[in-house]
């Protein structure tokens, strides 16, 4: 009961940081409207400015999948960025015979917020050289799995830092069991 | 409409725009090896905002909720950033085919989903 309860204000803390990084995005996306003139620029700088911020957040965290991501990059950056006037500009576009106009505001939008994510991961691995290591597959699969299996029993984080791995992050005394159990939990929970 | 209201709705409904994106993110995101959580909001967005442009027009639905809908919820459900860095990963894992489809997909059928959504909205509303 008390793991179940864990687990469920973990989920409403998630989805509490997830709303407030919405309310942030849309607010700042609504500031750069009024401030910026032409609506074609304003989408253009929310998009560019979007990706360079989730890029670099992705390049910069240390534990995937946490409150803290889900605020900046699911949150903030997601709703910052912005799908929905892009479409009704260009399709404005097409509709006054624009055509020019309309090819480069796509290939703008597509190619330089492309180009913003590479920007952002080389600038991050610069700055921060030891950060980054959450881009490993074996870190990611620990964090699934940890989130999967709820919080961890006691006895296993105390042994954990006993230890000789008390350094490492990622559990390295995972067995196949829980492995399993993860995987199954999982599935339940995507079948809801 | 005073701007203490203004921010107000814009922060709500972008609030509520981004839960349920994160919503069909988590849940269609991991089904295939594909994003399809990602199009899928991007469509539904685009859609909204055709809708609730023509009903505006045609005065069914009152321009004070304008920030609420439009500026908050749908500009929030959709989304650039998530598509630009599922981009770049592709491009990454050099799946180019996949990627020049995905572009193509979003970019083409959320035009669509826009004209289409006006057009049939005008229809109902005139």
């Amino acid at each position: 009961m008390k793991r179940f309860l864990q687990l469920q204000l973990s989920k409403e803390l998630h989805s509490f940081a997830v709303g407030l990084g919405g309310a942030f995005g849309a607010l700042s996306r609504a500031g750069i409207d009024s401030l910026v003139a032409n609506n074609i620029l304003a989408v253009l700088i929310c998009n560019l400015l979007g990706t360079f911020t989730l890029s670099a957040a992705i390049s910069y965290r240390a534990r995937p999948l946490s409150e803290f991501e889900n605020l900046i990059s699911i949150g903030f950056c997601g709703g910052f960025s912005i799908f929905a006037t892009f479409s009704k500009v260009s399709v404005g576009l097409l509709e006054n015979d624009e055509y020019l106009l309309f090819a480069v505001n796509g290939a703008a939008n597509f190619i330089l917020c492309v180009w913003a994510v590479y920007l952002a991961e080389a600038m991050m691995t610069d700055f921060f050289p030891r950060r980054g290591d959450a881009l490993n597959d074996n870190m990611m699969k620990a964090e699934m799995q940890r989130q999967a299996t709820g919080k961890k029993e006691l006895y296993e984080v105390k042994s954990e830092l006993e230890g000789n791995s008390a350094t490492d992050i990622a559990p390295t005394n995972s067995t196949n069991a829980p492995l399993a159990d993860a995987k199954k939990n999982q599935h339940q929970h995507m079948q809801k | 409409m005073t701007t203490t209201i203004y921010i107000i709705s814009v922060a709500v409904g972008g609030a509520a725009g981004a839960i349920c994106r994160g919503f069909f993110l988590q849940r269609l995101n991991g089904l295939i090896h594909f994003p399809l959580g990602t199009l899928f909001v991007n469509m539904v967005a685009s859609f909204l905002v055709g809708a609730f442009t023509s009903l505006q027009a045609s005065g069914w639905i009152p321009s004070s909720l304008h920030p609420l809908i439009d500026i908050g919820f749908c500009a929030t459900l959709s989304t650039f950033s998530s598509l630009a860095w599922e981009i770049a990963e592709m491009i990454k894992a050099k799946r180019f085919l996949v990627a020049i489809f995905y572009i193509s997909a979003t970019f083409i059928s959320g035009m669509t989903l826009f004209a289409y959504a006006e057009y049939l909205f005008n229809e109902i509303g005139a």
